[in-house]
């Protein structure tokens, strides 16, 4: 009988013939013009185009990419734009409004190949496409704070006028971009460097999945050196995020170039920190907030530098002793019965604590908010079946102590991406954010010294 | 000889015999991700001019494709994802397959293109690629056993979709 997989496996994406040679061109006729773009960038544009003698550079047939390029026309080249942070310089109006100045706010605007997403005040994302020589913006979603700085709210409000008057005129270069339409014209600047030489620069795959541990802080302002070695630290990059501990767990979106991250904004839990940690982390906040970080990455070391603070870190090991079984293979099993779901059908799972020294973990449910929680005591495999349980983004975990939460683990819940923060009655944060693509629940487990040391399968929550 | 500051060798045809031996290959491993042979190609082209841009630190990998492989499967998942908000794209119209049905093969291939875009990617990976789960979660940017889930949800989603029995074979 065939079988699904089977049937899987006899698909062939293969699709007409592939012309690798004509790819293979296209690869290299592409590759070449963006090296004439870097030359212009140097400076020699002028010389370039006298050379040319006027041939075109070359609009970028739509069989390419979708996307046309055109670089005889003196406004730049679309690759300019695309992957370059920018942040707002100013407004200006043609019918005589006065400009606003937003050099001095934090803002961004980023183009990838079909979207665009920034924040002046707001967030917004939205798509756009190349027509003619003109940028053609469709809708775009806004997020809806108020805005208390009178510059950012009106450059906001310029700003979407701007964006509904598409057709939008552009000029680019390197390091600046100028958008026009509807009479308002925002002049935007480059927030990451130009990236000259960078078939040497460095790869931010190479810092995804790896998880790191801070080895010390130090400060080009004569700040003395913040030795966190033996801390129990950690940060973790994602494609599109950054995340880890320190005193608080904290995380946050992360945009990256050549060599550079962004971290446009990072939340953390508010548990209030002292000595060498919590110095640290102070520090280390105040380089994420420090604007476009640098890092390097040398073996099994990790630079991260901005502003005055620059944090050292290293590869995390696998610290949890031989003798306790990472979780990560073990295999769902039915629960034995000595731990069946709760007789009134628990609806709220409220946190769960790893028992020292035992492979056993303590799971806290109560059928509704106004009841007392029950414990239950189990083996691993029985919590994998925590049959019924439903899911909620907050709870307060009356169970446990103030300031005992040294263990912990993180839920995510299932499809969507969820930020939890697990508090104890006095507010003390126990539990790191869950922002985890899982597609189900999952329980991450952690020593008393905060390290992971293992997860189960992933489980469905309900 | 090399030392401390020498450029390491290469050949320069090294870059185009990569290309020739691996861009097929990765154009068919992309193209059920985002489900148009040309959008599928664009990428790929994409991933390989990024490649050639830092060719001299690239070519030093033990394996250049398998970057090239990463950073393609990468963008196409963040397209499929960016495509699913705006709803679901076409589906290529198959090329004939040697020894199935072609209107079966039309189903598998429109439930395929109908899993999410996390899904799609672990089912090609897995299924046309035959990759572990281990090199799965690194191209996708998670954990081995997030891409068990994957692949768990995809086959039961076209096991209803296609009434087959969704019994799993065992994912290393």
């Amino acid at each position: 009988m065939t079988t699904l997989d089977d049937r899987l496996r006899s698909i062939e994406p293969d699709g007409p013939d592939i012309d690798v040679d004509e790819a293979l061109g296209r690869v290299h006729k592409r590759h070449r013009r963006s090296q004439r773009s870097r030359f212009t960038a140097l400076g020699v544009a002028c010389l370039v185009l006298l050379l040319a003698g006027g041939v075109t550079l070359g609009a970028r047939d739509d069989s390419e990419t979708g996307l046309a390029t055109d670089d005889s026309s003196g406004r730049g080249s679309i690759e300019d734009i695309i992957g370059v942070e920018w942040r707002f310089d100013r407004i200006e109006f043609s019918d005589g409004r006065e400009s606003i100045d937003l050099r001095e706010k934090e803002t961004s605007l980023r183009f990838d190949e079909s979207t665009f997403d920034g924040r002046i005040c707001n967030r917004f994302e939205g798509a756009w496409s190349v027509q003619g020589s003109a940028l053609m913006t469709g809708h775009s979603e806004w997020t809806v704070a108020a805005c208390l700085d009178e510059a950012v709210a009106s450059g906001e409000n310029a700003f979407v006028e701007l964006l509904s008057s598409s057709p939008i005129s552009w000029v680019a270069s390197p390091n600046s971009l100028e958008l026009s339409a509807g009479g308002v014209t925002a002049y935007l600047a480059r927030t990451t460097p130009t990236s000259a030489g960078d078939d040497t620069g460095p790869f931010i795959e190479d810092l995804i999945g790896v998880e790191w541990t801070f080895d010390r802080i130090e400060f080009s302002d004569g700040r003395e050196t913040i030795d966190l070695t033996g801390e129990v630290t950690s940060l973790k990059i994602a494609q599109d995020r950054i995340h880890g501990s320190m005193c608080n767990s904290w995380g946050g979106d992360l945009h990256t170039s050549e060599g550079i991250i962004v971290v446009p904004d990072f939340t953390a839990t508010q548990m209030a920190c002292g000595g060498t940690i919590g110095d640290g982390e102070q520090a280390f906040f105040e380089l994420l907030s420090a604007g476009p970080i640098a890092w390097t990455r040398a073996d099994d070391t990790l630079e991260l530098s901005a502003g005055a603070v620059t944090a050292y870190l290293s590869v995390r090991g696998w610290p949890f002793p031989p003798d306790i079984e990472p979780l990560a293979d073990i295999a769902v099993q039915k629960a034995p019965a000595a731990v069946q779901p709760h007789p009134a059908r628990p609806q709220h799972i409220i946190g769960t604590r790893r028992v020292h020294e035992t492979p056993e973990i303590v799971i806290m449910v109560r059928s509704t908010p106004d009841q007392d929680f029950e414990t239950v005591t189990s083996p691993w495999s029985a919590i994998l079946q925590p049959v019924g349980l439903t899911w909620s983004e907050s709870y307060v975990a009356t169970w446990l102590p103030p300031g005992t939460a040294k263990a912990w683990v993180v839920l995510a819940s299932g499809g969507a991406e969820v930020d939890l923060t697990l508090t104890t009655v006095d507010g003390v944060g126990i539990a790191g954010f869950a922002a985890l693509p899982e597609p189900n629940g999952v329980i991450v487990a952690f020593d008393d010294a905060g390290n992971e040391i293992g997860r189960s399968e992933p489980f469905d929550i309900g | 000889m090399e030392g401390v500051g020498t450029q390491p060798r290469y050949e320069p045809d090294e870059f185009d015999d990569l290309f020739r031996r691996d861009y097929p290959s990765i154009v068919r491993t992309v193209l059920p991700i985002v489900g148009d042979r040309q959008q599928a190609e664009a990428i790929v082209q994409d991933a390989f001019v990024v490649a050639l841009r830092r060719w001299r630190r690239i070519h030093s990998y033990d394996k250049p494709g398998a970057w090239v492989r990463r950073v393609a499967i990468r963008d196409a998942v963040r397209f499929a994802r960016r495509e699913a908000r705006s709803g679901p794209f076409e589906v290529a119209t198959p090329a004939p397959g040697p020894a199935t049905d072609q209107a079966d093969l039309v189903d598998l291939e429109s439930a395929v293109a109908s899993l999410p875009a996390q899904q799609r990617a672990a089912v090609a990976l897995h299924y046309f690629d035959d990759c572990p789960t281990g090199e799965i979660g690194e191209a996708l940017g998670c954990s081995p056993a997030t891409v068990r889930v994957h692949l768990h949800r995809a086959r039961t989603t076209l096991a209803k979709h296609l009434a087959f029995d969704s019994e799993e074979e065992e994912v290393s």
